[in-house]
Parts: C-alpha cells; sequence; structure tokens
C-alpha cells in the first residue's frame, strides 16, 4: 500500500521530461503544420515549467523509523547539537 | 690479517658467509609495505617497524608452499591483496647479502599474518565461500532506481555517514523520503542489528532502495559488515541493496554482496542522484531546443507563404492585365514610332519629288499643259457626237440591207416546200388504200408483215383508206412457195 505513495512526482517528472523530449526531437526533425507545430509548442513548454517547479520545490524528508513507527527527525538540529561530540565514523 | 686491505668483493662474500652461517632461519615481526610482485611470481617487499627496514624477497618457488618449514604447521595462504593491506606479519626466511648490489635482504620462505593479519584471513576464508555460494555473482544484481523518491536509509543516527549522505543529498533529485533505521555500525552486537533493520526494511516493502553505509574506520571497526549474518541479509533483501562502508580502499563483503558497492556514503548519495544543477541544465537545454525549434517552423512556414504569396501574385489577373497593359503600351509605342518615321519619310521623299519635279517640270509648263488639257476636253464631246451620228446612219443602212435579202431568200424556200409536199402526197400509203388495199396491225399497233407473226384466235386491226376493221384470226395458213401473199384467211 505504502508503496504506490510519492511516485508520483518522480514518474511525472520522467514522463514530463521525456515527453519534453520527444517533443523536440518531433519539432526539430520534420516542418510540422502550424496548428500542430504550435500544439506541440505550447504542451512542451508545460511540461518544461512543471519540470521545473517539481525541481525548484524539491526537497527530501527525513523520518526516522524507531519502535515500530515513523518519528519525525530533524536532523540540522541533532546535527548542530551533537557537532561538539567526537564521532569516529 | 688486522691491517690488510680487502677487495669489495671479498669482503661482501665474506659478508654474505657470516650473515648466512649466524642467521640460517629467523623470524621477524614487522609491518609489510612496497608489495610488488612480479609477472615470474617472486614478491618484493619492505618489512619494518617504527626505527628500522629491511628489503625482502619471496621467492616463487616458496611461496607456493604454506606450512612452517621447522614445526610442519599448515597457515593460511597469505596473497598480495592480503600483504597490501598492510599490517602486521611475521617473516620466516634467512638472511643473506646480495654482492651485486650490496644490500642486505630477508629470502622469505613464508609469510604468517600477525593479529589483525588473521581478520584478514578470516576475511578471505568467508569471501571465498560466499563467492562460492554466488553471493557476488553479477547476474543478481539489481540495477539501482535512478532518483528514488522512497529510500531505507541504514546506518548510525550518530555519524559521518549520515552526515555526509545527507549533505550532498541536500542539492541533488528531487523530493524524496528518506527513512532512516537508525543502528549500530560496530562492535559485537551490530552485525544482528544491522541484519535486523535489513529484514525490517524489506518486510515493510516501502522502500524503493536500501542505502546500507557506514564511514571509515580500521579494519576491526568495519568488521561487523563481514559478518555471515550481515552478508546474508543483504543476499536475502527483496529490495536492491546499495552499500558505502568505509573509505575507497575498504571492501567488505556486505559491499561485495550489494547490489551496488558505492566507495563512500557521499559516493553512495551521487550514485543515488543527479544534481539538480545538472538537471536544471538538461531542462534549460531542452527549453532552448523547444523555442529554437518553434523558432525554425515559424520561418520555414512564414518562408513558405512568402513564396506561394508571391506566385498567386504572379498567377493574378490583376498581374497578366498588368502584363498585357505593358505589351499594349509598347506596342502602341512602337506603332506611333514607325507611323511617325514613316510619315516624316514619306514627307520628305514627297519634299524631294515636289522639288526634283518643280525642277523638271516648272509652273509654266504645267499650266501650259492644263490650258492644253482644258482645250482637248472641250473638243472631246464634239468629236464624240459626230462620230455616233455617222455610226448610226452605217448601221440603218446595214439593216435594210438584211431585210431585203431575208425576204427573197425565204420565197424561194417557200416555193421548194410545195414542190416537195407534192412529192411526198404522191408516194404516201394511203393512196395505197384508196386503191383497196389493207395494213393488217396488231392491238398493240405493230404492222404483220408474216404469218408466222400471227397466231390463231389473235385479235388484229385491220387499216383501210375511210378507216379501221378489228377483227380475230380464226386460222393461220403459210403459203408453200415462198412467194408473196403474206396471208390468207376466211375474211
Amino acid at each position: 500500500m505504502e508503496n504506490a505513495k510519492n511516485s508520483d512526482d518522480m514518474t511525472s517528472f520522467e514522463k514530463q521530461f521525456s515527453r519534453l523530449q520527444a517533443i523536440v526531437q518531433e519539432l526539430e526533425s520534420e516542418t510540422l503544420a502550424l496548428e500542430k507545430g504550435m500544439a506541440l509548442y505550447r504542451e512542451g513548454l508545460l511540461c518544461s515549467q512543471n519540470c521545473r517547479t517539481m525541481l525548484e520545490n524539491a526537497r527530501h524528508q527525513l523520518q526516522k523509523w524507531q519502535d515500530g513507527e515513523e518519528q519525525p527527525l530533524n536532523f540540522e538540529q541533532d546535527n548542530q547539537a551533537k557537532a561538539c561530540d567526537e564521532i569516529p565514523f | 690479517m688486522q691491517n690488510a686491505v680487502y677487495a669489495v668483493s671479498e669482503i661482501a662474500l665474506q659478508l654474505k658467509q657470516k650473515l648466512e652461517t649466524t642467521f640460517p632461519l629467523i623470524w621477524i615481526r614487522g609491518e609489510v609495505s612496497g608489495v610488488k610482485e612480479m609477472n615470474s611470481g617472486h614478491m618484493y617487499f619492505t618489512l619494518k617497524d617504527a626505527h628500522a627496514q629491511l628489503s625482502c624477497a619471496w621467492f616463487a618457488a616458496h611461496r607456493r608452499s604454506n606450512y612452517n618449514l621447522t614445526t610442519g604447521e599448515v597457515y593460511p595462504r597469505v596473497t598480495r591483496e592480503i600483504m597490501e593491506k598492510g599490517g602486521e606479519f611475521i617473516c620466516c626466511g634467512r638472511l643473506s647479502f646480495y654482492p651485486q648490489r650490496g644490500t642486505c635482504q630477508l629470502v622469505v620462505e613464508n609469510v604468517v599474518c600477525s593479529g589483525a593479519g588473521a581478520l584478514a584471513q578470516a576475511f578471505e576464508a568467508r569471501k571465498q565461500e560466499l563467492a562460492e555460494r554466488g553471493f557476488f555473482d553479477p547476474k543478481r544484481k539489481r540495477p539501482i532506481p535512478r532518483n528514488p523518491s522512497r529510500i531505507a536509509l541504514i546506518t548510525s543516527e550518530q555519524g559521518a555517514a549520515i552526515r555526509d549522505f545527507l549533505k550532498i543529498s541536500a542539492n541533488r533529485g528531487l523530493s524524496s523520503e528518506i527513512r532512516l533505521f537508525p543502528t549500530l555500525v560496530q562492535g559485537k552486537e551490530a552485525a544482528r542489528a544491522i541484519a535486523q533493520a535489513l529484514q525490517l526494511a524489506c518486510a515493510q516493502n516501502w522502500a524503493e532502495v536500501i542505502v546500507l553505509i557506514r564511514g571509515g574506520g580500521s579494519l576491526e571497526d568495519l568488521w561487523c559488515f563481514n559478518e555471515q549474518e550481515v552478508a546474508d541479509a543483504v543476499f536475502q533483501a527483496t529490495i536492491p541493496v546499495l552499500a558505502g562502508i568505509g573509505h575507497e580502499i575498504d571492501f567488505t563483503l556486505a559491499d561485495l554482496t550489494a547490489d551496488l558497492r558505492a566507495a563512500t556514503p557521499t559516493h553512495a548519495a551521487e550514485l543515488l542522484w543527479q544534481p539538480r544543477s545538472e538537471m536544471l541544465r538538461e531542462l534549460a537545454a531542452q527549453q532552448t531546443r523547444l523555442l529554437l525549434a518553434c523558432d525554425n517552423l515559424l520561418a520555414t512556414l512564414t518562408a513558405r507563404l512568402r513564396h506561394e504569396e508571391r506566385a498567386l501574385a504572379l498567377a493574378s489577373p490583376r498581374h497578366k492585365l498588368q502584363i498585357l497593359e505593358e505589351r499594349l503600351a509598347l506596342c502602341v509605342h512602337t506603332f506611333q514610332t514607325r507611323c511617325k518615321d514613316f510619315l516624316q519619310s514619306r514627307e520628305q521623299s514627297l519634299l524631294e519629288l515636289t522639288g526634283r519635279l518643280r525642277r523638271r517640270l516648272p509652273p509654266e509648263k504645267i499650266d501650259r499643259m492644263l490650258a492644253q488639257v482644258e482645250m482637248l476636253a472641250e473638243r472631246l464631246p464634239l468629236l464624240v457626237q459626230t462620230q455616233l451620228a455617222a455610226k448610226s446612219s452605217s448601221i440603218e443602212r446595214f439593216e435594210e440591207k438584211l431585210l431585203l435579202h431575208g425576204q427573197h431568200n425565204l420565197s424561194l424556200r417557200w416555193a421548194k416546200l410545195e414542190k416537195l409536199t407534192a412529192q411526198l402526197e404522191g408516194a404516201s400509203p394511203l393512196v395505197l388504200l384508196e386503191r383497196g388495199y389493207a395494213l393488217v396491225e396488231s392491238l398493240d399497233g405493230a404492222l404483220l408483215r408474216s404469218v408466222a407473226a400471227a397466231g390463231s384466235g389473235q385479235m388484229i386491226r385491220l387499216q383501210l383508206a375511210d378507216g379501221s376493221l378489228l377483227a380475230e384470226i380464226r386460222s393461220v395458213e403459210a403459203r408453200k412457195s415462198s412467194s408473196s401473199a403474206k396471208e390468207a384467211g376466211a375474211f
């Protein structure tokens, strides 16, 4: 069940990026009718904007699995609190 | 002898003999470095401690045996790889002097690991075993998903490894969830903890990839990753495993069993995610190509449209009209020019001719000729009338003569006609009929001249002088003699 979660972003990025590449290739390879060319261009632009938004908003979320449940983990704070500790590994 | 002078080779030879007899077979402990293995199988290295070092030569013939020459005890075989890892070794051999180079070296007959070396041997032995069981088989390695969005991270919560990993991942990939499974990564309990974390991550079946990392350390520190339990858990993992344990030079059995080995935790993050800057660059490149391709398409279509417009303008009636108008204007112009030229040339020649005429026929001569013409014109009607009158009288005379000749001729012809008429009447058959003869003819008017032409019962007509008779033939009798008499009948 959990496996389906959150994979949409990536697949949609991959899908949109692949679609963008396909559109660029089609536009470059032949002289299309104006309407089709413009439609492809608009679609490509949309794909590109979506991809950019996804990249710009990309963040990794860190959580900890302990005692049989997911717990929040603010690593930056942890990190700073223990920065002075001498951890050999 | 005390003050004797030795040649170098003499003293070298004595030194060699002294060394070999004084130290027939000795054991030396030290750290190994500068290991070189030749194609022949000979190995050269240096044995050293904090204050001194000794060159060692381990020849191929000696390397083949791995038992103690004095005790007969069998040791695990020490390979070049084990020696390259460093650490302490005990070498058994004979000290010798090498005169050609003037150096002292230990001709090694056997090498035994000391301390850490024993772990390395255990590692080698287990590695061999796992390799035979197919743990490292490239065919079972699964691809690690690129830019994954769900990652199970197995490492210590407090350590350099997780810090390095998260630091590198901050600017890479798309949004993802990292679920940390905190675990010990050192010590006796570590192997079990790591194996359990791996099993838990697989049981959840949430992650796309499992990342197993740990920072650098000694062979002992990293030892838990060489334990059978960990290797088994990695081998049995249902989710692809990426392992990055220790530094570049460290190879643990967990590394070798994993689907992909990263040299370090940092490297693991690099293998998982592409830098966002790179992705943005690729995106920007695609966007530029998109714009360019669109511009090109528009330019091509515009050019095509202009071409068609030009073609249309050329084919339009207006253009044709224009061409015809131009042609007409040219024709008119040519015509006008030619006419003008023609008129001019004619005028010129007229002037010339007039001039010539004037020169040849002066006006007074013309006047004279005109007067002559007028005079002749006046005389012409009179002359014509006289001529007409003469011709008319001549015609009348001929008419009279013609009439006279005609009348004379007519009377002559009449007299001749009367004479001929009288002659004709005398020769007419009608005269014969009046004398009693008859003409016999068939009903169609043909004269019957022979009895052969008549048949019994035929109707015939008899022409007499004063009329005709219709009769029927009763019989036909031909005359025997050939003399005349046409027919005989009973009538």
